[in-house]
């Protein structure tokens, strides 16, 4: 049952960058690919719909941790916690920007807020990433499961590292969506950007697989999801290069969630390795919540994720059309 | 103040009064006071908020577990000053926006009834609007 919740919570993180992956990569890349403010508010309209349900699964994720171990869940987030502060604020910005962007036609408002998104879109899954990194290259825990470190103890190469290889993904994930969202001009100068992201993308996992296999003690053990993650992005480039967009797309998307599930791989069973000393490791046995907890949790799970996937994918199928200009600014918009 | 809750339901229920029985654009004081109750809702979230939290003290979890006991050795209390601080500033920055907002939306004159050959014109109803 323990292990059971830790594939869990390692799917909800799973899932969570997949799916807000490429909603990153569209924030990020709005304020530069696009030429003109109409062509922004395409691009920000592709996943203006659908982000915010996106969003929840780190709420869960974080939820998930709290409620099935919340050992784990307490020196995380006390260890994060001015990291956090970061990625809550960058969240913040990034979320209200969708909203207020658009609400008044002047130039210094919309840059403002275009550089809230882009700013946001990038810190989030480079915080995250390096967050999700620390926990395997091991952060200074004491015996009492307490962090002694600082911020600054937080910023180890590997976790940059980390963090980076996921802003890529989330690049590379959002180029190729856009391709699939947009037509006319945008989508032919996306699907460029598309192919040159997939090159840094597939370099970036190359080295992310390897170092990862590095700082894992257990040496580098040959894993199926580094093997998942190197074939899928290195296909996404394959592809980003020959026009099959829902391919490049699934692809990109696939190399997303095997790097995260690769470091989830490395960590079982433990949850946040000590650099301090390996006895003092939180580890999937001494963290989780009582067996009561897990069983109620389980059938609630069982009940309610059904439910939650089936509607937001339904809410992917209802926009699931390609996006045009407005009418009123381009005379005869493309159709998707 | 957290009590403004049932005179939100009172001015909702005069409303529906007033609309039941078509009144309501022609409703002066119903009007004049709906101006005014835009702000009950944020100041009883902000109040229902303070009154649990600070009516709950010295516990954390009532009966259970006191605040003191889940206070995180790891975060000091710099960290915390700095937490405060930045969510203090960033919620002001974003109150100032949306306080600007709404003024500036509650003052524009009301659009146009929508024109009737427009709107029969046929939509392309399965591409999404671009709203945001």
């Amino acid at each position: 049952m323990k292990s059971l919740w830790f594939v869990i919570v390692a799917f909800f993180w799973v899932g969570f960058f997949v799916l807000e992956g490429f909603d990153f990569g569209v924030g990020m890349l709005h304020s530069f690919v696009a030429r003109n403010d109409t062509e922004r508010r395409v691009a920000v309209n592709t996943i203006g719909p659908t982000w915010d349900g996106n969003e929840v699964w780190l709420i869960v994720a974080g939820a998930a941790t709290f409620a099935a171990f919340p050992l784990w869940y307490s020196t995380m987030f006390s260890a994060f916690y001015l990291a956090l502060l970061i990625i809550l604020l960058a969240l913040m910005a990034r979320g209200v920007s969708f909203e207020y962007r658009g609400k008044i036609d002047d130039p210094r408002w919309g840059t403002a807020w275009k550089w809230g998104m882009t700013l946001g879109s990038a810190l989030v899954p480079l915080l995250i990433g390096v967050a999700l990194g620390d926990l395997l290259h091991g952060l200074p825990i004491n015996r009492n499961h307490t962090y002694t470190g600082s911020f600054w103890n937080l910023l180890v190469p590997y976790g940059l590292y980390t963090g980076v290889t996921l802003v890529a993904l989330s690049l590379l994930s959002g180029a190729t969506f856009l391709v699939l969202k947009t037509s006319g001009e945008l989508h032919d100068r996306m699907a460029r950007l598309a192919r040159a992201t997939s090159v840094g993308a597939a370099l970036m996992v190359a080295g992310f697989v390897v170092w990862t296999g590095l700082v894992a003690s257990r040496g580098f053990v040959p894993n199926v999801f580094a093997a998942i993650a190197v074939v899928a992005v290195l296909g996404a480039a394959w592809v980003a290069g020959n026009e099959q967009e829902g391919w490049a797309f699934a692809l990109a998307s696939l190399a997303m969630a095997a790097s995260v599930a690769t470091i989830f791989a490395q960590l079982y069973s433990n949850v946040m390795v000590s650099s301090t000393s390996p006895l003092f490791n939180i580890t999937v046995g001494n963290a989780a919540a009582s067996s009561y907890a897990l069983t109620v949790m389980t059938v609630v799970a069982c009940i309610f994720a059904p439910i939650v996937l089936a509607y937001q994918g339904w809410s992917y199928h209802v926009f699931r059309r390609r996006l045009a200009a407005p009418r009123a600014v381009v005379e005869t918009p493309g159709r998707g | 103040m957290a009590y403004l809750g049932t005179l939100v339901v009172l001015f909702a229920l005069w409303g529906a009064y007033l609309a039941v029985r078509r009144r309501l654009d022609r409703s002066k004081w119903f009007q004049r006071a709906a101006i005014y109750a835009v702000v009950t809702p944020f100041l009883m979230t902000i109040a229902g908020w303070l009154l649990t939290e600070n009516g709950r003290q010295p516990w954390i979890v009532q009966g259970l577990m006191k605040t003191s006991q889940g206070v995180s050795p790891s975060v000091s209390s710099t960290d915390v000053w700095i937490s405060l601080i930045a969510f203090a500033a960033i919620y002001v920055v974003f109150g100032i926006a949306d306080a600007y907002l709404m003024i500036r939306y509650g003052r524009k004159a009301l659009e146009e009834e929508p024109d009737e050959e427009r709107a029969k014109e046929p939509e392309r109803a399965d591409v999404p609007a671009v709203v945001y």
